[in-house]
């Protein structure tokens, strides 16, 4: 089913959850929601699912408007974040709630509901757990349990509000592949939440990355992440450090930090703020940039930080082990910088001091 | 009316709950000071007459009429409160309207009033020249000094059992549930009787044994309004008065303790459905 999200607007009193947003979604896809906490997410989820409705705007499944549509009738799969169990029924019968609330004429029979719920139940690894009640099952189990009732309405959309915000990280790991399969056997259009980068760049066709209620930048996790449009986008994204900059007809002059000579920066003139990814910087020894201070290794890379000569604070770099080890640096060594590539944007543009390291909204 | 005694299974098993014996100890002494000495005298007092009178006395028409009359009547109040005390307690708490509190407050009313002041009202309010009594007459319907009297006095001393027990669990409910339900297909009716009666349905039972607890005790507000006739609306409460008036102190035990026991059985019985209803939700 494919979803059309247009001028959308969401007002709490004076406080405005959604901005103006438009989203369309074709057919099939599996689209990640990303953004900070408030940011409007769930909002936007529950109004595309008939849960709660804009001030302005319209919303159309497959070309036509559903506006007037409770969400009984949009048929939509929903996974709520804290998965909203009925804790006085089974696992089974939560699972079969769907198929046992239809009108007599399209209401499966028992022997089919049965048959239906427990292939679903199959599907979803929790089949012994049939006959338990919702309060006995963990984390992970409950959140199965929503996904199989969700699923047992044979929703041509699906939708999951943060599916693995409450797990542990192994768990985590595991449904998300095993999401991201699901997806691709039934071939639904599939929109979930989360504020975790990673998962919306492991997972989906194209992440939306959200704002204060309003939609940032969309494209796929490649466009995203290669080409954030905005500062919010690629603190966003992951670590970044800020430096101040001029660029001069394509050439940038970060003090501090030498610049690839190769590398241009494209419609750009004048002062600005380099964002540059801890990964896209390398300490050299030799040189007199800056004092390197605390070390983090963490496998295959290491990382660790610069304190910068020229008093514009330190810089955050990461480097490979083997190479690191090579150049033998150490804490307390004097190193140089240089920063291969790179995004500059105008001053007005970020906020806060355009000094040193920032760390991403996801870890905060 | 949870009988508490059941619930906890102690022994072998350790609980992160400590001081189960210390607990169990206190509450059965106190239970014994305060309800099971006093019942066992009654039931030694109805002891010093011999089987066949008790059975005559249990079996008389007037007793039964009125054992009848008070069982019966306070069942019928207390469904009656179960359904509009519900409904009073969802109003409250998921509509906003004006004077929400002051309404909130009046539901308090029938708990603190004495029982004989709301007699009294009820009484001059139903009777054939009373306000409401006087709408009905026309259609030859009879409140004060009828069974249908005594209903009406229940049913106002029970409802804030009811609407109390029920709120907080409507309160803690959480709208997501319905709204899962919403998105899984289902109509509002069919989210009333599968998602919300069923979480509410155990504390539905227990408002429903409190009222009716308290309505086979009640005397004072029923004693005005009901006429008291015997073998019509005579009930329990005021035929054992009516015997300890008489010095016939075995007579009125003997009563008191058929009451007792009917009652233990009839919230006995609410009790195993209230667990029953609540089995999965825990
Ligand atoms: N019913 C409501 N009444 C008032 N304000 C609301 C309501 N629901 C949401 N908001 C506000 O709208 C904004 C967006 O909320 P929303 O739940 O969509 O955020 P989110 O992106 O899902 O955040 P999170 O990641 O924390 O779940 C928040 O600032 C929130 O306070
Ligand atoms: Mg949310």
């Amino acid at each position: 089913m494919s979803i059309e999200v247009k001028n959308v607007s969401r007002v709490y009193g004076s406080f405005a959850a959604l901005n103006n947003v438009s989203l369309s979604v074709k057919k099939g896809e599996l689209i990640a929601l990303l953004g900070p906490s408030g940011s409007g997410k769930t909002t936007l989820l529950r109004i595309i699912a008939g849960l709660d409705w804009p001030d302005a705007g319209d919303i159309s499944l497959n070309g036509k408007s559903v506006i007037g549509e409770g969400a009984s009738e949009r048929g939509v799969g929903f996974v709520f974040q804290h998965y909203a169990l009925f804790k006085h029924l089974s696992v089974f019968e939560n699972v079969a709630f769907g198929l046992r609330v239809r009108p007599r004429a399209t209401r499966p029979s028992n022997d089919e509901i049965k048959d239906r719920v427990m292939r679903l139940l199959k599907l979803v690894q929790i089949d012994w757990l049939a006959d338990r009640s919702v309060t006995q099952l963990s984390g992970g189990q409950r959140q199965r349990v929503a996904l199989a009732r969700a699923l047992a309405i044979e929703p041509e959309v699906l939708m999951l509000d943060e599916p693995f915000g409450a797990l542990d990280a192994k768990v985590r790991l595991e449904l998300r592949r095993w999401m991201r399969r699901l997806h691709e056997e039934m071939g639904m259009t599939t929109i979930f939440v989360t504020h975790d980068q990673e998962e919306a760049m492991e997972l989906a066709d194209r992440v939306v990355v959200m704002g204060q209620g309003k939609i940032e930048q969309i494209g796929t996790p490649q466009q995203i992440y290669g080409h954030p449009i905005n500062p919010f986008v690629y603190e966003f994204l992951g670590q970044v450090n800020r430096l101040p900059c001029t660029v001069a007809g394509g050439v940038a002059t970060i003090p501090g930090v030498a610049v690839e000579p190769s590398f241009r920066v494209r419609q750009f003139d004048g002062p600005g703020v380099a964002y540059i990814r801890p990964h896209d910087l390398e300490a050299t020894p030799g040189k007199d940039d800056g004092v390197v201070r605390v070390l983090a290794p963490s496998g295959p890379t290491i990382k660790f930080e610069v304190e910068l000569k020229n008093g514009n604070g330190s810089v955050e770099v990461q480097m490979n082990t083997g190479r690191f080890e090579a150049l033998k640096i150490a804490p307390g060594m004097s190193v140089g910088l240089i920063a291969h590539t790179f995004k500059v944007f105008d001053p007005s543009q970020v906020d806060g001091e355009a000094n040193g390291t920032t760390s991403s909204a996801a870890h905060a | 009316m949870t009988f508490s005694l059941f619930k906890s299974n102690p022994g072998s098993r350790r609980s992160v709950i400590p001081g189960f014996g210390i607990t169990l100890g206190l509450t059965i002494t106190w239970l014994s000071l305060i309800v099971l000495i006093p019942l066992a005298g009654l039931f030694l007092k109805s002891a010093t007459l011999s089987f066949d009178q008790i059975v005559a006395i249990l079996t008389s028409p007037r007793t039964l009429s009125a054992l009848r009359v008070s069982f019966g009547i306070s069942l019928g109040a207390a469904a009656i409160n179960a359904v509009f005390g519900v409904i009073v307690a969802w109003i409250l708490v998921r509509y906003d309207f004006p004077f929400k509190r002051v309404a909130d407050a009046f539901v308090d009313i029938p708990f603190a009033l004495p029982t004989a002041v709301a007699g009294i009202a009820l009484t001059s309010l139903y009777a054939p020249n009373g306000w409401i009594g006087s709408l009905l007459e026309p259609l030859g319907i009879k409140v004060a000094f009828t069974p249908l009297g005594i209903l009406v006095a229940l049913v106002f001393i029970g409802l804030p059992f009811v609407v109390r027990t029920v709120q907080p669990v409507i309160e803690d409910m959480d709208k997501e549930l319905e709204e899962a339900a919403t998105a899984l297909g289902a109509t509002r009716r069919q989210i009333i009787w599968r998602v919300i009666l069923p979480v509410i349905f155990p504390s539905i039972a227990t408002g429903f044994a409190l009222a009716f607890a308290r309505a086979v005790g009640e005397y004072g507000s029923v004693i005005f309004i009901a006429g008291n006739l015997p073998l019509v609306s005579e009930i329990a409460p005021l035929l054992i008065v009516i015997r300890l008036n008489e010095f016939a102190y075995a007579q009125a035990t003997t009563i008191a303790a058929a009451m007792l026991v009917i009652s233990f059985v009839l919230l006995f019985i609410i009790n195993l459905l209230q667990r029953w209803s609540a089995r999965y939700a825990r």
